[in-house]
This record gives C-alpha cells, structure tokens and sequence, in this order.
C-alpha cells in the first residue's frame, strides 16, 4: 500500500500527474466523511461544493467513496422515516411522543409494550433467568427458597454473605421464601425500581406493571388509582402470607403489608387495595380470570402471554367479558371470544388485531 | 513455537463443555434451539480464531466471553425486531405497508442498525436526526442542547463508520 502525502483540508494533494499511485483506504474514508459533514450540515456554500467535486475527480479512490455515500444515502432514503426513526433511535434517547408525532395513535397493547424502554430490555434480557412470552419457570434459589416467574419476566439474583436479593427487571414473579439456613440469618429482599421488599417469612406476589395495566385491579379492590399517567410503571405487591415491608423509593416511610393486602406504589404515589383477596394468582395455575372486564384491560392481560402485538379497535374496547381462561393455548382463548362477542380477529403475521364484526 | 488449535482439540473441547454451555446461553436466550445454535456458533468461531492451545486452558471463560458476544448479537437483533414490530402495530391499518415493502424496509433497517451499533448512543442520535429526518447541524445542536461543532465531530465519525462497512461489503476481504 502506498502512502501519499495529507494537507489540512480534505485530501488536496491527492493524486499526482501520470500513473495514479494507490492511496490508503482508511485516509479516504477519513477524508470523505469530512467533506460529508460539511455538505450536510445545512449551510455548505457552492464553493465547498465544486471544491468536493474536485475532490471526487482527484482519485478513482475518492469517487469510489463517493458512491458507497450516495448508496448509503439511497439506503436512508428508501424506508420511510415514519418507520425508520422510532426503530434506529438508541432506546434512551426515545421518546413516544417524538417518534410517533407523525402517526396517528390507535390503541396498542403491545406483548412488552413501550412503556418499557429499550435500554431497560438490554438489562432484562441479560438476566439471569427470564422467560419469553408465555412462558412460566419455576426456580429453587441456593438458600431453598422457591419462585414462580410468569410470562415475560426477568430477574437477577444477588446473593452473598449479607442479602439474599431478587431484582425484579419485569414481569412478575411468586415468591415462597426458606428459612435461611446462615447463621447470622439474611434478609430477603426484592428490588425494582420503585422500591424494596423485605419478606419477613412469607409467600408474596411482586409485578411490575403499567399504571394502565394496574387500574382494573386497584378499581376492583374498591380503592381509588392515584394521579398516574398511564404509562407510568409501577410495581404491585399482593401479600399471601405472613408480612412483607416496603420501602418505595420516594422516601417514604416503611408499609407493612399483610396477608390477602394489595399494594402499588412507584417512586411519587403508594396506593393500598380496599378489599382484601385472598387467593393466590390465578396465572400459577395457568388460568386468566376476567370478572365483569372491559375487553381491551383483558386483552393487555391476555397479550403479555403472547409474542407479537394483539390491537383493539376503539370501537370494541369497551364490550365486557367474564369467565375463566387457560393461558396454555392464548388462540383458542381469542377464538373463545369471537364465539360470545360482535367482534372479529384479523390475523396478520405478528400482529392480532380485535375489531368490530 | 506456538501450535494453533486443532480441530481435535475443539472437538474434545465441544464434548467436556458444550453442555453446559448450552445451559449458560439458555438461560440468557429462553429458546433452547437458538441457545444450541448459539452454542455451536460459539465453538466455530473458537475455531476460526485459531487460538493458540496454551490459551485453553481457562476455556470456560473463554467461552463464555465468544458465546456473551453472540447472546447480545442475538438481543440486539431481538431488540431492533421488537421496535419494529412496536412501530408497525402504532401505524394505523390503511397507511400499513404491503408485505413485500415491509420485508425490504425491514432488511434495510436491520443493515442500518447493524452498521450503527458500533457508534456511541449521541454519535447515532445526531446521525439520525440528520439523514431521516433531515435536520440541519443548527437545529440538531439546538434540539440536544450541544454545539454546533461537536454534532459535526460526531457525523464525521458516523460517515466513517458508515462508508468503511459500505466499502468493505463491496469489496470483501
């Protein structure tokens, strides 16, 4: 490989008369993307213009970069930026309304939905146990203690000689803590992000949610939703047996939770079920119960089961359904209420959409 | 004088620890044939970097270094793919393109993010902001609060970037 000679500006001296002596690759590149980034900036002047057009002439090298640039350009210009933005955008810099500004919003109950961004997936997904969607594990921590993971769940596990810890990433999980058999004992905690559980002797049920997704239940347990948007996440504690304290991560003080209590709290609001229930989750058993439910609350229930995106149309959102359904084959569920409701199911690879007959 | 690895030696390397590694990307990946997939990826790579054999000696964090590699691969093909299927379902229906359209401009946005993953998270923002939807440097700066300079710092080296792979695929080593 020759080495030719730089200038300051980009590749001046390039080329010499006669036989055109190679020139390193790497150089080029630099060089070309220095002129790209004057031409689009916006404000590139007609002189910079003809100055890169020499600059192109100069070497067969430089006007080969020149066309893997008017390719790449062609690349960006052929997906539609209405589609290209919100799928390249790095997760943290996503913001909903941004990407969807130029989209119409319909009702979307996605499988993971956007409120979970995509620098938290990155952290879920490297987990050390997780299940994809409809999926249940079932997992016997070192210390004998036993959790449940539900559909599409993540989890790290943290234990040494101080703590037994679960940290929750999503999903939801059932948990039926040993005795620890260390001597001075552990505690053992749940992390999220909208606080700490410490179980003192229990069988508890922990899920991260979308403030959406958690309004039925607040509803049906009498208690009021606090001034949640709804795709705040948040995270709900139902306490099974004996008693769990959580601390919320705004500060607050300590809540003892009790058996059949319910609790959601994030970093701003707590907020205590009215009624107590009993009962553990259905979903360990694998059943989905509905009571009296609007159809799009029980199809976001029925989607976390899912890959792909099941859609409900505005029109059928409301329609209510009752009973009491197996998680084992979500199909079959759809097909269950096409038979009982005036609605249709439109199947489209990945995505289910519920609309009106 | 340094011998490179044997097929031989890999292949006893594949039975002592393909099991478990197996285990150790499906708990990471869920699905137990792409986790077998992964698995055996990992030892044809292992392969096809001809590692001296005193370097085996560790192989477990060998391997597990190869294979953690492959398992974010994977997620970020699974993290663009769900961003994708996210943006679809918020389309509504009579804007939604025909099949062959989506396929093509799903191939398209899977090159473009594989060409991207290297640059920094701002470097790709700005980048974006610029060919999609066509900002000048005065308004990028302006919208991330940075200066002109740095978002012309940062598309230089996202043409960099860009034109090496375009160049590179033309041209395959």
């Amino acid at each position: 490989m020759v080495f030719m000679a730089d200038s300051d500006s980009p590749g001046q001296n390039a080329g010499a008369a006669g036989v055109t002596p190679a020139r390193d690759p790497v150089r080029v590149i630099r060089e070309a993307a220095q002129w790209l980034a004057i031409l689009h900036s916006g404000q590139a002047t007609a002189r910079q213009q003809r100055e890169f057009q020499a600059w192109c002439d100069a070497h067969p090298a430089h006007r080969q970069a020149w066309q893997a640039a008017q390719q790449l350009s062609g690349k960006f210009g052929s997906v539609p930026a209405a589609l290209a933005l919100p799928v390249l955008t790095p997760a943290c810099r996503l913001s909903r309304r941004a990407a969807l500004k130029s989209i119409a919003g319909v009702g979307v109950i996605g499988a993971l939905g956007w409120q979970v961004h995509r620098h938290q997936l990155w952290q879920t997904w490297q987990a050390d146990y997780s299940t994809a969607a409809g999926q249940q594990q079932r997992v016997v921590l070192p210390d004998g203690s036993h959790i449940v993971l539900n559909t599409a769940t993540a989890m790290d596990l943290r234990f040494n000689r101080s703590e037994r810890s679960l940290l929750l990433y999503r999903g939801e999980i059932m948990v039926l803590t040993a005795k620890d058999t260390q001597i001075p004992s552990r505690p053992f905690m749940v992390h999220t992000r909208q606080g700490r559980m410490q179980a003192l002797g229990t069988s508890f049920a922990v899920r991260i949610l979308s403030a959406a997704a958690a309004g039925p239940s607040i509803r049906a347990s009498g208690a009021t939703p606090p001034a949640w948007a709804p795709e705040d996440t948040v995270c709900a504690l139902h306490v099974l047996e004996h008693v769990v304290a959580v601390t919320p991560h705004n500060g607050t003080a300590v809540l003892h939770v009790h058996p059949g209590q319910q609790v959601w709290f994030d970093q701003h609001h707590v907020c205590r079920g009215g009624s107590p229930v009993s009962a553990s989750p259905s979903w360990i058993d694998g059943v989905l119960y509905a009571d009296d439910m609007r159809l799009d609350d029980f199809l976001r229930e029925l989607a976390r089961y899912r890959s792909g995106v099941l859609q409900c149309a505005p029109e059928v959102a409301g329609l209510r359904l009752s009973g009491a359904f197996q998680l084992d084959d979500t199909e079959k569920i759809l097909s269950a209420l096409a038979n009982t409701l005036p609605i249709r199911i439109r199947r489209l690879p990945y995505w289910t959409r519920i609309e009106a007959q | 004088m340094q011998v490179s690895t044997s097929s031989d030696l890999i292949a006893a390397l594949y039975q002592q620890n393909g099991s478990w590694l197996q285990s150790w990307v499906q708990r990471r990946v869920q699905n137990s044939e792409i986790a077998a997939e992964l698995m055996q990826d990992t030892f044809v790579r292992l392969l096809a970097r001809r590692v001296p054999a005193e370097q085996l000696q560790q192989p477990r964090a060998y391997l597990c270094t190869i294979a953690k590699g492959l398992v974010n691969d994977h997620w970020r093909r699974q993290v663009i793919e769900q961003a994708w299927l996210d943006t679809l379902a918020a389309l509504p229906p009579q804007i939604l393109p025909s099949e062959e359209d989506r396929l093509a401009v799903w191939q398209t946005l899977q090159e473009l993010d594989a060409m991207l993953a290297t640059l920094p998270e701002m470097a790709r923002h700005v980048f974006l902001l610029s060919q999609i939807e066509g900002l000048t440097y005065k308004d990028i700066a302006q919208r991330l609060k940075i200066s002109e300079r740095t978002v012309k710092r940062y598309m230089e080296r996202a043409f960099e970037v860009c034109l090496t792979v375009m160049l590179a695929s033309q041209n395959p080593a």
